[in-house]
Order: structure tokens, then sequence, then C-alpha cells
């Protein structure tokens, strides 16, 4: 392969990538194959490898992954928990009674797609500006200005968020544990906090917590949070898109006011929200798990229940919404009446939408102005 | 080497490399000098340069070289600071595991 080739192959592989972003890594290349000199050139082409390689590398350092054979590209995907997933969780729960320790099942199902992340010093601070360890307690200081995301995703333990005062930077602590591998890492603006169970453990445990406190002042364009078996407490939160998930876990927050989509789903654990304000769609997903919205103010609603219970308020009365409803085995109360038994239901032609789908669960809607 | 290498220690490692040359130092040749310290991939460079300039760790400038241009790689403020609590920890980790080194051939 000529150094043409290599670079023409390299820059069709990178064609999901902004352009700027594309021609920023194709000049680095191009310099890089000058640097290493005409000599040296086929030597420093093995040396990299296939433009494959080096492609894959670029686009999971951009945080996107590379094109599937369809040339598809892949984009994040949510998991939604329907009989398909119920019944996976029911062989878990099968599991979880007959002693086996499902700790690691989830950790392995939760995201198929990322690997563990191979660190071998969970301490090591990466990208905190400051850590420094007390009482068996790590504490990690973030320049607020330079987080716009969250993103956490814990294999074992909970999350609590806090808030702090104006001004003031983003603490964490977390408390280390034997055999769960914590990374924390802030990339273009996304704080990445993420841990593993790295070994089978032989007795229950809740798990660390981590505690993060937010300056009050804090916009984040971004939160997604998901838990195996932990606990996620918040009070009120407002940012731009929003995911909660547990599969096993808690949720418990006050008034959530999220600007665009909002999303909060849990497979068997138990969610309780006092108040979602939604910009966007609110999708919400019960699985086998109980979930609750106080009150929910969205232009969509999207709301699924397998085998679960799911109780939502919606503002206004029913005459605002454009329902359209399933009901295969559960129970479905809408306004104060009951449906049951597989059916699929029409009502109203109001301006917000509800789609509401309820497997073997009880899904119930109420009204409030 | 024996001893699996994390990405905090490459991203110690790349500050500095970069650290060594106070005028800046361009891909190709940190490439080079990282693979002496330690066994990378040549592809695994750019997205770590890439990332620790977004971190505002590194600061680029261009400088024309033989009529081309070539991209140097300097130092920020903030890539001295964590390039100087990458060492502290370093000097911790390897203090540590050097005395249990030590106490266990006495």
């Amino acid at each position: 392969m000529t150094r043409r080739e290599y670079l023409d192959r390299l820059s069709a592989l990178l064609r999901q990538l902004p352009s700027a972003e594309r021609e920023d890594a194709l000049r680095y290349y191009t310099e890089y194959l000058d640097a290493a000199g005409e000599e040296n050139e086929e030597a420093a082409m093995r040396e990299l490898g296939s433009p494959e390689t080096v492609a894959q590398s670029i686009l999971e350092g951009s945080g996107r992954q590379a094109a599937s054979p369809a040339g598809a590209e892949a984009g994040p995907q949510r998991r939604r928990y329907g009989l398909a997933a119920v019944a996976a969780a029911l062989v878990l729960a099968f599991a979880a009674l007959l002693g086996v320790v499902v700790v690691l099942n989830f950790a392995d199902l939760r995201r198929p797609s990322e690997s563990v992340p191979d660190e071998t010093q969970s301490r090591l601070p990466a990208d905190a500006s400051s850590a420094s360890e007390q009482d068996g307690l790590m504490t990690y200081t973030y320049d607020a200005a330079q987080v716009t995301a969250l993103e956490i995703d814990l294999s074992l333990g909970g999350v609590r968020l806090e808030k702090g005062a104006a001004g003031t930077g983003i603490t964490l602590t977390v408390e280390p544990a034997e055999g769960v591998t914590f990374r924390e890492k802030l990339e273009n603006g996304r704080l990445k906090l993420i841990n593993r169970v790295e070994k089978q453990l032989d007795r229950e445990q809740e798990g660390p917590l981590l505690v993060l406190t937010l300056p009050e002042d804090l916009a984040l364009d971004r939160v997604e949070i998901e838990t195996a078996m932990g606990s996620i407490r918040a009070g009120d939160l407002s940012v731009q898109t929003l995911t909660l998930a547990t599969d096993m876990g808690s949720i418990q927050t006050g008034t959530l006011d999220v600007a665009g989509t909002a999303e909060l789903e849990t497979a068997m654990g138990s969610v309780k929200v006092e108040a979602l304000n939604a910009g966007g769609e609110a999708k919400l997903s019960a699985g086998m798990g109980s979930m609750t919205v106080g009150l929910l103010d969205a232009p969509a609603v999207d709301a699924e229940c397998g085998m679960g219970s799911l109780t939502l308020t919606l503002a206004g009365s029913a005459a605002d919404y454009a329902v359209t409803a399933s009901c295969e085995m559960g129970v479905l109360k809408y306004d104060g009446k009951k449906y049951d038994a597989d059916r699929k239901m029409q009502w109203g032609s109001g301006s917000r939408t509800a789609a509401l789908s309820c497997d073997m669960g009880a899904l119930t809607v109420d009204f409030r102005a | 080497m024996a001893f699996a290498t994390s990405a905090a220690l490459l991203d110690a490692i790349v500050l500095a490399v970069v650290a060594r040359e106070p005028a800046g130092n361009y891909g190709y040749k940190i490439t080079q000098e990282v693979k002496t310290a330690m066994d990378v991939s040549e592809s695994t460079l750019y997205p770590v340069l890439r990332r620790l300039q977004a971190e505002d760790c590194l600061s680029v400038y261009d400088q024309p070289v033989n009529g081309r241009l070539r991209r140097y790689y300097r130092l920020t403020e903030k890539g001295a600071a964590q390039l100087a609590l990458y060492k502290l920890e370093w000097k911790r980790y390897t203090q540590k595991i050097g005395k249990l080194f030590e106490e266990e051939t006495l």
C-alpha cells in the first residue's frame, strides 16, 4: 500500500467524523509519515498498523464506535425493557433465589459494547484537578467550568447528588472497596465515573457510595446515571437531557427539570420521582420494578410497564392528550377507568401525546391540572 | 513488559516527553520517545495527544519545517500541574512497592 492509498483509506474510514476532526487526524498522520522520512515510510506505516486499526483508535478516542461492516453508524443504544428483557430479568431473579451471585451477570449485561476499563491503578487521579485520601475516603475535585455532562455507570454501589454553594468546584468522594475498580475521567467536558466488580463477592454488599457535590449554579447539558443494584439519590435537578436507570436498585429524586428528553428506567428496582418537567419526550420504563412519578409535565410521554407497576400523574387533563394505549395481560387504569385483557386503545386529540403500554403489570395514569 | 500499563500512566509519560522540549515536540518524535519507555502501539498516541489537548494539558502551534507545516505540542500550565501530580503519585506508588519488595527479600 502506498502512502497515498494508506491515507485515502484512512480518510474513507473516518467519514463519520465531523470534517474538522477528520482533517485534524489526516493531517497528523500525513505529518507523521513526513517526519518518518521517505525512506522509512513503509516501516512507519507497518508500525502504525492498518488504516483500519488507526481509524478504530481515532473513532474510539472521539467517543464513537467504528463503523459496522454495513457502514451504519452505531450510535448509543438504550435498552428497552420489553417482554424479552422481563423474561431475562426473571431468569436472573431465579438465579438470585438459587443463591447465585448475580452482580457479575449484571455487570456483564449492563454495557455489552463497553469493555471494562483496563485500569490497574484505580486510585490514580487521572482527570481530577486534585485528588486526596483521608480516612479511607478518596476525594476528587473538578473545575465546574470544565464539566458539561455527567456520565455515571456503576456495577456496584450507588450515587448521591448533593448541592454545593454557587461558584464552587465539583467534589466527589468515593470509598474505595476491595474488588471494585473505580475510574474517573474528564474528557471533552464529560465527567465519567465508572466502577466494575473485579471478582465475585461472597457476601451481600451494599457497595460503595459515590457522593457528588455539584455547585447549584452548574448548568449541565446531560446527566446519565446507570446502576446495577445501587441506589440513585438526587434532590432537584435541572439539566438539558437526563437518563436515570437502575437494574435492581432504587432511584429517588425531587423535581427534575429537563429541557430536552428525559428517560427513567428500571428492570427490577424502584423509582420514585416527585416531579418531572420535560421540554422533550419523557420515556419511562418499569420492567418488573415499580415506578412513580408524582407529576409529569411533558409534550410527549412514552410509558412502558412490563410486569411491574407504573403510576403517573400527568399535568393538565385528559383532553390535553392524544393517547395510544396497549394492554396485553396487564391492567391499565386511565383517568379513573380500568382496562384490561388484550386491548389496544386510542383516546383524545390533544396537542400532547402519550403512548402507554402495559404487558403484564399495572399502569395507572391520572391527571392533575 | 510484564506489568500492565494504564491509560493514566500513558498520559503521564506523554506529558513528560512533551515537557522535555520546552519549545514543543511533534507527533512522530513524541511517539518514538514514548516507545523508549513504554510498549504501546503507534496508533494510540494520536487520540491521547488530542484528548490532552482537549483537556487543556497541551497546546499546539504550527511551524514550517522543510517547506511544510509541522504541528508542535507544548505543555500548558494545567499540563505541567497534571504532570507534577502524576510524578508525585508515581513516587508514592513506587516507594510503596519498592518497600514491599525489599521487605520480602529480607
